[in-house]
């Protein structure tokens, strides 16, 4: 189920919040209960056969880190921890990359059997957020969950469950036994909802419409180069567009329950290199591979040829773990190389670089790689690639009737994605205004986010069924 | 930035749960529709559940599907969705219309118009072809293929610059399929040609700025071509001069397929035009063998709805005999798709009987056991320009 669809919107959320909100506030277990059993049947909408593999996962991990919890020897611990990323690894490898492993070995050793397996909607979502608990029991930063519902709730809450952002335990432990209700939150997270409702429907969705346009008709008509990056700045766009808004709304109903989830982006396209740009954009899965599997490994501390290999072993992983395609695994390898560079052959010397030269050479990086990712196969990218530099001709083509067609939705998807609005907000918030000015603005933008939610149903009605595009990750 | 004060924020929070809890209602006690008539389909019903469809999740899908077509205000909001983006945004190309201020369009994806995708699906399409044609003449009846243009080739020049107008693809498939037709010798008439050769206001006259089917007018110079090929061929049939025939306007506003997509909110005051004998020539007509009234047009039932291409041969039935009870005439058959319409609606008066057969319904018997049954003298296969080489959509 996605939150812009009718199924969501009208039916599961107004049920929810109504059931939700029928639990006094005192009975917090209750309301987790309520949340929990929302959220089963949030995931069971996108089959009830993959429910159980959800339900597996948050047995598996509930056991896993009662088993660290309860060992006294650092064996123990050490072989529960391993059981724990065998098994999560194990199913994200039989349900995500079994297919494309075998298909891929089957394209050299002739009849090689290729296993065909349904992806489970926001499985790399779940098994990471179930593996950062246990490896966080296991570093002693948290305790272990007694009550097994309470890692059933953090894995599973809906708000974040398919798409994100990878919440961490330590985040939300205290949340799930205590928190506290307010109208405030209430609004404030109805009216981030509302914008990242708006923000899906009426803007990615018309960024995608450009983006599909071209990049789907690419192996058949290779685009001009005006073409060529039209499309992938508007797949950029539509991406962002895309899962920003999620976590916007993912965001906003966690905190309409009494919920806090950290932010996951950081207004990236702003960025004046590709290292920042990876701080801003989808920062938990960043700060995940971080503590998880960089840190881990050693991080910089052993040294300049260690760190390399520890940057390529993260950003292979990051990619892989977009999707079972060797564009996800390139895209990867890409930013590792990128940012390789940018650490130990430019250096400091990066900042004597104009900003403005800075920003173009960032955009540029991030538009190639954003061609590596949408592509379906790496002989498409190189295609696609030829054509952004002129292989099929520097006419205009399409893109006056694309501008055309969405000037207002290109300008707005634009300033949505490279304004920082939200630090905006938080200036004016804290700044000294006049009294009926201060008391306006959050009215102001509430009635505007009721106006862009308007807008967006009205989209969302007329348009036909748009699932996420980080669904299938 | 936060409402700070509680009531403000309790507002805002009550007003966002109401609207959830009203479109709820509004949705779930609408008044139940079966038709989207502005989209000329049907809705979807309401998913039955059975335990494969709920397991891999197929049965949500269905049901998002089934509320999104039933859901509070669709229409009105699709409505509301058109007249801004034509009004307001004023976008070039509005719910797959483009919109100019003489012509709606639609907007066209590209198809392939080079490779040996193209030659080898028209020359599977002309031997079918070929194949009917041997099949009416093993009993000595004759066989014509009428080739028509829809709107988009008629109007190729009509596209803004920056759109496709698939003027490589008509050229390519239309070049493929006459060569192979020619080759297997079979007698084809390409009314793109007359078309071509028309003035820009005979154009308009003959076609329509807001539907894909050509005009009465455009249905008249087909069956003009027919006929001439006939008297040719040898199976004489008096043809009907226009002044043979009393033209009436409809009053009803014409809704094209084009200007319904954009639910009539762009007219061009186009009208639809009948054409009757002025002769009279009585008739018997029926529908799947049921005897119906002896007409072929089928007008709006009162004066304000809108007069849609169906007004033709009452639209597309599956399979219409007209009888005029007159032995000397040549019998026909004319098969193909919504294109025989406006043809049929004049042509019949050359006829003893004319058979019709819409391809894309009729599936009581294959169009060579229906010529072997019927024996036509003369055998007429209509299909536009976008379907030469296609099966799919109306090449079925």
């Amino acid at each position: 189920m996605v939150f812009t669809s009718i199924t969501f919107l009208l039916f599961f959320l107004t049920a929810f919040l109504i059931l939700y909100y029928a639990v006094p506030a005192r009975f917090l277990r209750a309301r987790n209960a309520v949340a929990f059993l929302f959220s089963i049947a949030f995931y069971a909408c996108g089959g009830v056969g993959y429910l159980f593999l959800l339900l597996f996962s948050v047995a598996a991990n509930y056991g896993f880190g009662a088993g660290i919890g309860r060992s006294r020897g650092k064996r123990a611990k050490k072989a529960f921890l391993a059981a724990a990323v065998v098994v999560n690894v194990g199913l994200l490898g039989v349900f995500k990359y079994a297919g494309f492993v075998t298909s891929s070995l089957a394209s050299v050793i002739s009849g090689f059997p290729v296993l065909k397996t349904a992806l489970p909607i926001g499985i790399s979502f779940y098994t990471f957020q179930g593996m950062s608990y246990v490896f966080d029991v296991y570093s002693g930063s948290v305790g272990w969950a007694k009550n097994p519902l309470t890692v059933g709730l953090y894995i599973s809450l809906f708000p974040q469950l398919v798409a994100g952002p990878i919440v961490r335990y330590a985040d939300i432990e205290s949340e799930i036994g205590e928190r506290s209700f307010s109208s405030r939150d209430f609004a404030s997270g109805a009216v981030r909802f509302m914008f990242g409702l708006g923000k899906k429907a009426i803007l990615a969705n018309s960024v995608g419409e450009i983006a599909d346009g071209i990049f789907n008709r690419a192996g058949a008509y290779p685009p001009t180069a005006p073409e060529a990056w039209l499309g992938a700045a508007a797949f950029a766009l539509q991406i962002y567009l895309d899962f920003s808004s999620y976590s916007d709304m993912a965001i906003g109903l966690g905190q309409m329950i009494g919920f806090h989830f950290k932010e996951n982006f950081d207004y990236p396209y702003d960025s004046l290199s590709v290292t920042e740009f990876w701080r801003r954009w989808h920062m938990s899965l960043s700060t995940w591979f971080r503590d998880y599997v960089y840190i881990p490994l050693g991080g910089n501390r052993k040294g300049p040829g260690r760190q390399i290999f520890n940057l390529m072993v993260v950003w292979t992983l990051t990619g892989i773990w977009h999707g079972a395609n060797w564009t996800f695994i390139l895209w990867g390898v890409y930013y590792g190389v990128l940012l390789i560079i940018e650490k130990f052959l430019i250096g400091k010397r990066l900042g004597m670089i104009p900003a403005p030269v800075r920003y173009v050479g960032t955009a540029v990086a991030v538009l190639i790689g954003w061609v590596l990712f949408r592509s379906a196969s790496i002989s498409e990218a190189w295609e696609y690639l030829r054509s952004m530099f002129g292989a099929s001709g520097g006419s205009l083509g399409e893109c006056v009737y694309y501008v055309k067609e969405y000037a207002l939705e290109l300008v707005a998807a634009v300033l949505a994605s490279v304004v920082p609005w939200r630090r905006i907000a938080k200036k004016l918030s804290e700044r000294p205004l006049p009294a009926p000015v201060a008391s306006f603005l959050p009215y102001g933008a509430a009635a505007l986010a009721f106006l862009v939610f308007g807008i967006g149903y009205m989209r969302m009605v007329s348009g036909s069924f748009t699932p996420f595009i980080y669904f299938q990750f | 930035m936060q409402i700070k004060s509680k009531i403000g924020s309790l507002f805002v929070s009550v007003l966002f749960v109401a609207v959830l809890v009203v479109l709820f209602f509004a949705t779930v006690f609408r008044q139940s529709e079966e038709f989207s008539f502005w989209e000329n389909r049907n809705l979807t019903s309401f998913p039955a559940a059975d335990t494969r469809s709920v397991m891999n999740g197929e049965y949500f899908t269905a049901l998002e599907k089934y509320l999104s077509d039933h859901a509070a205000g669709r229409t009105t909001l699709i409505k509301l969705n058109t007249k801004i983006d034509l009004d307001v945004l004023k976008k070039p190309a509005v719910n797959g219309i483009v919109v100019e201020d003489d012509i709606l369009l639609p907007v066209l994806d590209r198809l392939p118009a080079s490779g040996d995708t193209v030659a080898l699906k028209a020359r599977a399409e002309a031997e079918i072809v070929s194949s009917h044609r041997d099949k009416v003449e093993s009993y000595g009846g004759k066989y014509c293929y009428v080739a028509v243009p829809c709107q988009y080739v008629c109007f190729e020049d009509k596209y803004p610059t920056f759109l496709y107008n698939r003027s490589d693809y008509t050229e390519a498939t239309s070049k493929a399929f006459f060569g192979d037709l020619e080759s297997l010798g079979v007698d084809y008439i390409d009314m793109k040609k007359v078309i071509d050769g028309a003035t820009d206001a005979e154009k308009l006259r003959l076609s329509s700025t807001v539907d894909n089917h050509f005009s009465i007018f455009g249905g008249y110079r087909t069956y003009r071509e027919m006929i001439r090929v006939m008297n040719e061929n040898g199976v004489g049939a008096p043809l009907y001069e226009e002044k043979d025939f009393d033209v009436k306007e409809v009053e009803n506003p014409y809704l094209g397929s084009r200007g319904r997509k954009l639910f009539g909110y762009h007219p061009l005051g186009e009208k639809l035009y009948l054409m009757y004998p002025k002769e009279t020539i009585p008739f018997t007509r029926t529908n799947g063998g049921i005897a119906v009234a002896p007409s072929v047009y089928t007008l709006p039932s009162d004066p304000y709805s809108f007069a849609l291409y169906s007004v033709y041969m009452g639209g597309d039935i599956p399979e219409t005999v007209v009888d005029t009870g007159r032995e000397e005439l040549p019998s026909v058959l004319i098969y193909g798709d919504s294109f025989t319409n406006a043809v049929e609606s004049v042509a019949w008066v050359s006829f003893d009987k004319m058979y019709s057969l819409d391809m894309r319904y009729y599936g009581k018997m294959t169009v060579d056991e229906y010529i072997e049954q019927v024996r036509p003298d003369y055998v007429f296969c209509i299909r536009d320009y976008e379907v030469l080489i296609e099966r799919g959509g109306n090449g079925e």
